[in-house]
């Protein structure tokens, strides 16, 4: 009831004139540099701070955030049109959004992205608001085992990605670990695979691998068969509602999305590229037909659309109670506070309480402004398929080119997105997934610091990973999905073979 | 000088001409010959100047850079940019800058990692950071603590040394890599006393202050401002200061070497310049920038963010500085016998 009276409190004052301004304009730049190929969140939001030093702490933080999660809502819609990921988070939207959009039902999944994004991101807000400092608690007992526990669930988990040859997706895993691994090793301070190229140091980034993989091939592929023209969609209001069928079809994947995203989101270094990853192949690991998924399932684009918006709400849980943020874009959002003199962590709530539920408010407020702008932009969206591609594929590259630029300022990671670009289509031609490969490229270097730092701890006891509840939960888990992902084929041959001994 | 320009013009227009006319137009090319002097002073910055940060927009060190680009507009009346050219452990920023015209347009917001730790840590380092950069004044220095969980029972640096004595291995300490400045205090530490201390990495930083604060590992090695939130609720204790003063904001803790002689480094931001830049120009760039550093509003953010400003130093004195460093990093690299890979 207390947190009741807050809210309103809260959510009374962002509509006040200035944070209500603050948080539209915050909403629409996110929106619109999510919707542009490779500008993501980390780009406008550093644009945005030297701002935010003439504003007070509050409205700073109202306008960053704004920023933040409108960027989610953009992102799907270049993966759905154009097959080419908006944010790294969305990357994962394209497998099961552009053949949707090939299929001519473009406007209705970036119907329901929206509606899941909003769905996913409501429900963080709800959890956030009566668990913060409970689940700032959990997150507090994960360390490096847990982390770790957490990871190889999700890498297992993944080999449902690749749709094709499950060799081929192994494979694809290993070599996106290897490409991980490029760069400085944190244990010994060395440099790894770098071939003295300075520009490697620091790793290759994930937008111009992600860009290269997806965008950059897609547009390739188009090239190399000019006679698969798509059809210009004709969008009528009503191409825009889902059926009843589509509709219920997304339904239980978007709880599980925002469920799945909030409880990782709230884990600090579980970034929304890795969450909406894991509710893909949650989804298509339960699905009973999961041979729809990677050929336009509506699953397939809900629940991760719901999940990375969660994660993005959920991140600010680690950020304001514990001090610890989650991934670049809070650790930002972090700095932005210190320089107003703001020090999140335990005593956060409890000192800046009416800036806390502003920002709360104001999510709401932020997250209602974007579900209000996204569903007529929509229809102007899916026209973006009608523009002739010898306009439209340029556009896109240089699109691609300058986002690529801006994340880093680093001209190297424009040859490195063209260059994976030539790689993407190859492996399209050849049928190897791209999926995988990104997804070790992810996971990889976040599991292997955290399972070297958990043996280094323990002195070289491979058993930490079961001494600690958590972590030895989700090994159990994890050990347990493998051994039926294994067993599968056995099963499935073991099947097809009674029948042959009954007849005998 | 200008008097003289001024009776030289004064005498070329004499002759034949009437007196009144004469003065009116010695006034008059008076008058433009001080536009053009003090024009030629004032001639920088006369378009945008850009301070390249080898850091990503939202670090520290961009935060820092931001502030002082934002004071040196104001100062100058100029124009001062923020480019953040991350990545390969500063060396892309800072070649980036190496190799830029020394025309006073192009800055370079070093850190003491891209000017005095990579050249003893990496091979075939692309710049040298004594040839290619003239130095023009220090910034801020940036503490780092020896933070302790406080059910550890390691109150005192004595009592760390003990415990990793008396049971070999039974430290763990956290840092950023064993190559850079947290890594190179932890293994100074234990080299200096003969103790065997085992460092854990880490990429995220926020994580190792999670891992000390749940007492998973007992030590950190961490900047002053990642760790004081943490200090005040009492869920870290401080233990020592790395650098060889203590620190303003925290007087009571001693530094490391009160009781490990020799050790004594920081974190520092110093503005330089490409080579070869124009003395005047590194001159008055150094005034603006002192006179930013005495701005309270600079002050305040700094403090907010954790660093110490470093008062008034001439140019000379930044380049004393510099030197002064780079024997620091010398002696301490060859101590511990890190080679450059």
């Amino acid at each position: 009831m207390e947190t009741l009276g807050l809210l309103a409190g809260g959510i009374g004052s962002a509509l006040s004139p200035d944070l209500f301004g603050l948080c539209l304009v915050g909403v629409l730049v996110g929106m619109l540099v999510g919707v542009l190929p490779g500008i993501g969140a980390i780009a406008a939001i550093s644009l945005a701070l030297p701002i935010t030093f003439h504003l007070d702490p509050t409205g700073a933080l109202v306008m960053l955030a704004g920023i933040f999660y409108g960027t989610q809502y953009g992102g799907s819609t270049a993966s759905i049109l154009l097959n080419l990921p908006g944010t790294a988070t969305s990357a994962v939207t394209c497998l099961d959004g552009y053949p949707l959009a090939k299929q001519g039902r473009a406007g209705m999944a970036l119907f329901i992205t929206t509606i899941s994004s909003f769905i996913g991101a409501t429900l963080a807000i709800v959890v956030m608001m009566v668990l913060t400092p409970a689940l700032a608690r959990l997150a507090m007992s994960f360390s490096a085992a847990e982390y770790f526990a957490v990871m190889l669930l999700g890498l297992i988990a993944a080999s449902a990605l690749s749709t094709g040859s499950a060799l081929k997706g192994f494979l694809m895993v290993l070599v996106g670990l290897a490409l991980g691994m490029i760069g400085l090793d944190v244990n010994s301070g060395q440099a790894r695979l770098t071939f003295g190229v300075f520009q490697l140091l620091d790793g290759i980034s994930l937008v111009a691998l992600a860009m290269g993989l997806f965008g950059v091939a897609e547009v390739f592929n188009s090239m190399a068969h000019p006679d698969a023209d798509r059809r210009a969609s004709r969008v009528r209001l009503r191409d825009l509602i889902p059926t009843r069928q589509e509709f219920r079809a997304s339904v239980n994947p978007t709880l599980r999305g925002s469920v799945l995203g909030t409880v990782l989101g709230s884990l600090p270094g579980m970034g929304a590229a890795v969450t909406s990853f894991m509710a893909y192949a949650l989804e298509r690991k339960i699905s009973s037909t999961p041979e729809r998924f990677g050929k336009g399932a509506i699953e397939g684009i809900a629940a991760p659309e719901a999940a990375n918006n969660a994660t993005v709400q959920a991140s600010f849980i680690p950020t304001l109670s514990l001090g610890i943020p989650g991934d670049p874009v809070m650790a930002i959002m972090l700095g932005a506070m210190m320089i107003h003199g703001i020090v999140p962590g335990p005593r956060f709530m409890a000192e800046n309480g009416p800036m806390f539920w502003s920002l709360i408010g104001s999510f709401w407020v932020g997250n209602l402004l974007l579900l209000i702008l996204n569903i007529p932009l929509v229809g102007l969206w899916v026209k973006v398929l009608s523009v002739p591609r010898k306009v439209l594929y340029p556009a896109v590259l240089f699109f691609v080119c300058v986002g690529v630029y801006t994340t880093r300022s680093n001209v190297f990671d424009i040859y490195l997105t063209l260059g994976f670009g030539v790689i993407g289509y190859l492996m399209n031609r050849f049928r190897f997934p791209t999926a995988p490969l990104l997804l070790g490229f992810v996971l990889g270097p976040m599991m292997e610091e955290n399972l070297t730092r958990a043996l280094v701890i323990s002195r070289g006891d491979l058993m930490v990973f079961f001494y600690r509840p958590i972590s030895a939960m989700v090994m159990i888990c994890a050990l347990a999905l493998l051994i039926v992902t294994l067993l599968a084929p056995v099963r499935t041959w073991w099947k097809g073979r009674r029948p042959v001994e009954g007849a005998a | 000088m200008q008097d003289k320009e001024e009776s030289r013009a004064v005498e070329a227009c004499d002759k034949g001409r009437e007196t009144m006319k004469t003065i009116l137009r010695s006034c008059a090319i008076c008058a433009v010959l001080a536009v053009a002097t003090t024009s030629a002073q004032a001639e920088w910055p006369e378009r945008p100047v850009t301070i390249v940060v080898s850091q990503s927009a939202g670090a520290s060190p961009d935060i820092m850079a931001r502030l002082i680009a934002d004071g040196l507009s104001r100062v100058t009346g100029g124009n001062f940019i923020v480019e953040n050219r991350p990545g390969g452990s500063n060396v892309v920023g800072a070649s980036s800058v190496a190799t830029a015209e020394p025309d006073g347009y192009t800055l370079f917001f070093a850190t003491s990692a891209a000017l005095v730790t990579n050249p003893y840590v990496l091979k075939d380092l692309p710049y040298d950071p004594m040839e290619d950069f003239d130095p023009i004044s220090p910034i801020a220095m940036s503490q780092l603590l020896v933070a302790a969980n406080p059910d550890s029972g390691i109150n005192t640096l004595e009592d760390l040394i003990a415990m990793a004595k008396a049971d070999p291995a039974s430290i763990s300490i956290g840092v950023d890599s064993p190559r850079n400045l947290s890594g190179i205090i932890a293994r100074a530490i234990g080299a200096s006393t003969g103790t065997e201390l085992t460092l854990v990495s880490y990429n995220n930083i926020p994580q190792s202050v999670q891992d000390a604060v749940a007492g998973v590992i007992p030590v950190i090695v961490q900047s002053e401002s990642v760790v004081s939130p943490y200090l005040e609720d009492g869920s870290l204790k401080a233990v020592a200061v790395a650098g060889g003063t203590r620190s303003a904001v925290l007087p009571d803790v001693p530094t490391i070497g009160e009781t490990v002689a020799g050790i004594d480094l920081k974190g520092w931001f110093m503005m330089v310049a490409p080579d070869g830049v124009d003395p005047a120009i590194a001159e008055e760039l150094n005034g603006a920038i002192r006179e930013v550093l005495q701005d309270p509003g600079v002050v305040e953010l700094a403090d907010n963010l954790g660093f110490e400003l470093v008062g008034d130093v001439d140019v000379a004195g930044a380049e004393n500085f510099l030197g002064q460093e780079m024997q620091v990093w010398a002696n301490i690299t060859t101590q511990l016998g890190i080679q450059p890979e």
